[in-house]
């Protein structure tokens, strides 16, 4: 029973064209650990997951200073790139974190919710999930459609309650085109149950937000294998009782 | 795209004492985007001053009264050229004045309005020359976008030289830059403040200074080259008359047309929605129906001393059991006379629709239309200048339910032709033709910014007959009547019996409700039946009818106004003139649900006064002999909402939708799906400050209907799908 650990986080990119939001900076591709990549576009312009990678959720904001918020992922194998992420449209900002230590099978989350916080002002709650299972890396992410003109301190004072280690991990905005960015922090939710909503504050303008949580779940080391004879005794035991 | 904070690509601020200095930019402009300057001449109590407009602006509005000595001014380059970085500003004055500029880069602006039309409001503390602690921009009139930038500049003079710094700004305002400067015997500052405004109505904005200064505050509504307007219908028909009697028949208002040729007739067969169609049918004959500028009776396009009509936008839906065997002209906009107009017709050698400007070239359609089913025709007629303009589309399947937009087509254009306001529209033919076509669902406004109206449906609102009219006055004033005469004492529910049977009955066996008594304060109430348009229709307009009536000739007068639970409409029909009823007649008259629907006053129609939807009839100045209605009517204009994708997880397996009024982006409903299996989610969201959660199951689709009224009603929306297996 672990905690899921963050590994690294990428440089972001941003464009007007195709993309690539790196590995951080000295990784190997390890199998097993989990990228997961927001990006931040505007309202009608859509991202296509690269090959091998799939979508998590995105979440649209449609008035105001419009935004969509995107989380995709992968499972990583030896070997792999950093991919390129398809030209969405009218801008496009993406940045990838590596995680270590989540399930190796399936669907890496236990949860995640997505939200709209549609009022304009600076500060930004996101809310929590509750989660089913013990150990959850938190994902909390936020983005707003500001030009941000290359802004990396759109975001401060993170703070959940309900969480351990809360740290920033991602604040980055773009004024290509009519620009934007996100926001991304995690924390630790070690017991399963209610996470609280993450509150921060911008540094920007006041905004409409498009806000996601991901509940990253660990990998449960497996049960230890019970002695043969005992296997042959328990099914006897069950069929004889089905009997 | 709509306007939004995005389109301010960026802005500075800054000031220079002295007659000349520059206003600039940190990066280059981009060629075609807007340059606003916003410039103050500020500080210095002893000395008047003034500015120049920049070489290459037009000057938008200009404040030289401020306090006397100083002096404000906004300029607008409409397309700026690629790289400008700086503008020369000059004024004039002496002493310390000091010139605080502020300016801003914006894109895709729509900047075709006429002169003053920008919603705009400069306000100042003149007068008292009392140095205050807020600073009130004033209130603007009515803006009409749903998705606009509100830009609020204030100015500030210190008593001293203490400097003046703002904040607090209310009405979801929020500063995007702010300069002081330090000057004697005066320090002086300017801020500006901005919000998306995504709300039909005026727009103000207050904000606090300290120290307590002398100031002003100016705001500027502006608007997107494709931003939401209100719809603003002036022009409404849906057949739902139930008659083709007494279609042109008004004496003191507009008529339901304001002339016809031929017979039209209202009937039963093929409504497209409602329970009547217009139906048009010629043989080697002209038929027509027709609204007109005029002055008696008072036109649907209104009276000459109305504004003029300057663009016409409509919204038509034609219906063919077969396809016409020759050419057949079906709506027309003359400015002054039929050659000097826009005449779209059905093209029989291609089956399309063509649209053609005075003597130009004919534009078609991409493609043919069909018999047997419902086709719409969008269309946008310009004729401000010489060169007349007509942007318009195609709706191929117009059919209820259908949800396939309209096509756009070639905008048709036709140079030498003379400048003007419209002076008549119609449907129809104007020149003999062999025809038959049914006409359904008619919406049309003299407001610029609506194109395209697109998908309407014009439905019947009736007297509510659960409601409860009643007397505002004394009740001894009102009569119901029955045997086109017979008088009864007024009673709720006798009024609401009376008033039901659309289309009414005239003559011996009418009924209805009468004034019997003049009292220029006293009416009657009626609630009218209501229409709830969520989860799947968004509230356009509407259009009220009545029909007259009076005990013998010589009749007297009632007035009609209208409430939506917010204001009386001050319509005046029927206020000073013999309204022309009589016992022997079907005498129409109609109302625009607006309050004041010929000078392009903007209303938006919203649920909370739908449902308070009443017509008040009464204000009588003169009840002799007696005069009143057979019933009331108020035609509906609803568009089905449409539909956008809000929030998806795991590659599209849990979906949050919205369904949206296209126009002002409020919710109508949000609706959920859920993927086959076991998992379903969460969905919630606040609505008027109110939460609320709703568990969908698995393998469903879940819709949870807003109503909202507009798009600030929603402020929170999410999905948690159900923890992963």
């Amino acid at each position: 029973m672990a905690m899921p650990t963050v590994v690294g986080v990428g440089a972001s990119a941003a464009g007007q064209a195709a993309i690539t939001p790196a590995f951080p900076g000295g990784y190997t591709a390890t199998a097993d650990d989990i990228a997961v990549t927001f990006c931040e576009t505007e309202s009608g312009d859509t991202v296509t997951p690269p090959t091998g990678w799939a979508a998590v959720t995105n979440v649209t904001v449609s008035s105001g200073t419009v935004t969509r918020l995107w989380a995709i992922w992968r499972r990583i194998q030896a070997g792999d790139t950093a991919p390129t992420i398809a030209d969405a449209g009218n801008h496009d900002i993406g940045r990838m974190i590596i995680v270590r230590g989540c399930v190796t099978t399936g669907n890496p989350w236990d949860v995640f919710t997505t939200s709209t916080e549609l009022v304009a002002d600076t500060s930004v709650s996101i809310p929590g999930v509750t989660t089913s299972v013990p150990n959850c890396l938190m994902l909390y992410a936020v983005s707003t459609g500001q030009d941000g003109s290359s802004s990396t301190t759109a975001y401060s004072a993170w703070a959940n309650a309900s969480l351990t280690n809360v740290t920033e991990r991602m604040d980055n905005y773009t004024a290509l085109g009519l620009g934007g960015g996100f926001g991304m922090a995690t924390g630790e939710k070690a017991a399963a149950g209610a996470t609280g909503a993450m509150t921060a504050t911008l540094a920007l303008t006041a905004n409409f937000k498009a806000l996601m949580t991901i509940a990253l779940k660990e990998q449960v080391a497996a049960a230890a294998t019970p002695p043969s004879t005992y296997l042959v005794r328990s099914q006897a035991v069950n069929r004889s009782y089905h009997y | 795209m709509p306007l939004t904070l995005d389109n301010i690509i960026q802005q500075d601020i800054g000031n220079f004492s002295g007659s000349s200095g520059n206003a600039t930019l940190p990066a280059g402009t981009q060629a075609g985007n807007a340059v606003v300057i916003i410039v103050g001449l500020l500080g210095d109590n002893a000395s008047g001053g003034f500015i120049n407009a920049p070489a290459g602006f037009t000057q938008v509005k200009q404040a030289s009264t401020f306090l006397q000595w100083n002096d404000v001014g906004v300029f607008i380059k409409p397309s700026a050229s690629a790289d400008e970085t700086s503008w020369a500003l000059t004024v004039g004055g002496g002493g310390g004045l000091q010139t605080i500029w502020a300016v801003l880069e914006m894109s895709d602006l729509d900047l075709d309005w006429p002169a003053g039309d920008i919603p705009y409001k400069w306000t100042y503390l003149s007068g008292t020359e009392t140095a205050a602690a807020t600073i009130p921009s004033g209130t603007t009139g009515v803006s009409e976008t749903f998705d606009g930038v509100a830009v609020a500049a204030f100015f500030a003079t210190s008593t001293d030289t203490n400097v003046p710094a703002f904040s607090s700004y209310d009405n979801g305002f929020f500063e995007i830059a702010e300069r002081s400067a330090a000057t004697s015997p005066n320090a002086c500052a300017m801020a500006l403040a901005a919000k998306a405004q995504q709300v039909v109505g005026p727009v103000s904005c207050t904000a606090s200074v300290s120290p307590n200064s002398y100031g002003g505050a100016l705001m500027l509504v502006f608007t997107g080259l494709d931003s939401h307007h209100a719809a603003n219908l002036t022009a409404i028909f849906g057949a739902e008359v139930g008659t083709a009697t007494g279609l042109t028949s008004a004496v003191d208002g507009p008529a339901p047309f304001d002339a016809v040729t031929g017979t039209p007739e209202i009937v039963t067969t093929h409504p497209r929605s409602g329970s009547y169609a217009l139906k048009l049918s010629a043989s080697a004959a002209a038929e027509n129906v027709r609204w007109l500028r005029q002055d008696a009776p008072r036109g649907t396009l209104g009276t000459t001393t109305d504004n003029p009509v300057t663009m016409w936008t409509k919204r038509l839906h034609f219906y063919f059991e077969d396809l016409p065997a020759a050419d057949t002209e079906l709506f027309f906009a003359e400015v002054g006379s039929h050659a000097n107009g826009l005449v779209g017709r059905y093209v029989s050698a291609t089956q399309k629709i063509g649209v053609k400007i005075g003597s130009g070239s004919e534009v078609l359609s991409d493609a043919a239309i069909a018999a047997d089913q419902y086709f719409g025709v969008d269309i946008e007629y310009d004729p401000r200048t010489t060169t007349h303009t007509c942007r318009w589309a195609v709706d191929y399947d117009a059919t209820v339910g259908d949800t396939t937009g309209g096509v756009a087509q070639t905008t048709a254009s036709t140079a030498g032709m003379t400048a003007g306001g419209v002076t008549a529209v119609g449907i129809g033919s104007t020149a003999a033709a062999t025809f038959t076509v049914w006409v359904d669902d008619i919406g049309a406004t003299r407001h610029r910014k609506t194109y395209p109206i697109d998908d309407i449906q014009v439905l019947p609102i009736k007297v509510d007959p659960a409601g409860t009219p009643s007397v505002s006055g004394s009740s001894t004033n009102f009569r119901t009547f029955t045997n086109n005469g017979t008088l009864a004492t007024w009673t709720a529910a006798g009024t609401r019996t009376a008033l039901d049977d659309i289309p009414p009955t005239i003559g011996a066996s009418a009924d209805g409700l009468a004034q019997i008594t003049v009292a220029l304060t006293d009416y009657v109430l009626i609630p009218m039946e209501t229409f709830t348009g969520a989860p799947d229709y968004a509230l356009m307009g509407g259009r009220w009818y009545w029909a007259g009536w009076a005990s013998s000739g010589n009749p007297g007068n009632i007035q009609f106004k209208p409430d939506d639970g917010v204001t009386e409409f001050a319509t005046h029909i029927g206020s000073a003139t013999d309204c022309g009823f009589d016992d022997t007649s079907l005498i129409w008259t109609t109302y625009i649900h607006n309050p004041s629907p010929t000078q392009e006053s903007a209303y938006a129609l919203t649920q909370s006064k739908m449902n308070a939807l009443a017509a008040k009839f009464g204000f009588s100045a003169d009840a002799n002999p007696d005069c009143g209605i057979h019933c009331v009517l108020f035609e509906l204009v609803v568009q089905p909402a449409i539909v956008y994708g809000v929030m998806s997880g795991e590659d599209g397996a849990f979906n949050v939708y919205v369904r949206q009024d296209r126009r002002s982006g409020a919710v109508v409903s949000y609706l959920g799906t859920t993927p086959p299996g076991t998992r379903g989610m969460t969905m919630y969201g606040t609505v008027d400050a109110v939460d609320w959660t709703q568990y969908v199951d698995p393998n469903t689709t879940y819709e949870k209907a807003i109503g909202a009224d507009s798009i600030a009603n929603v402020t929170a929306i999410g999905m948690t799908p159900d923890p992963t297996e």
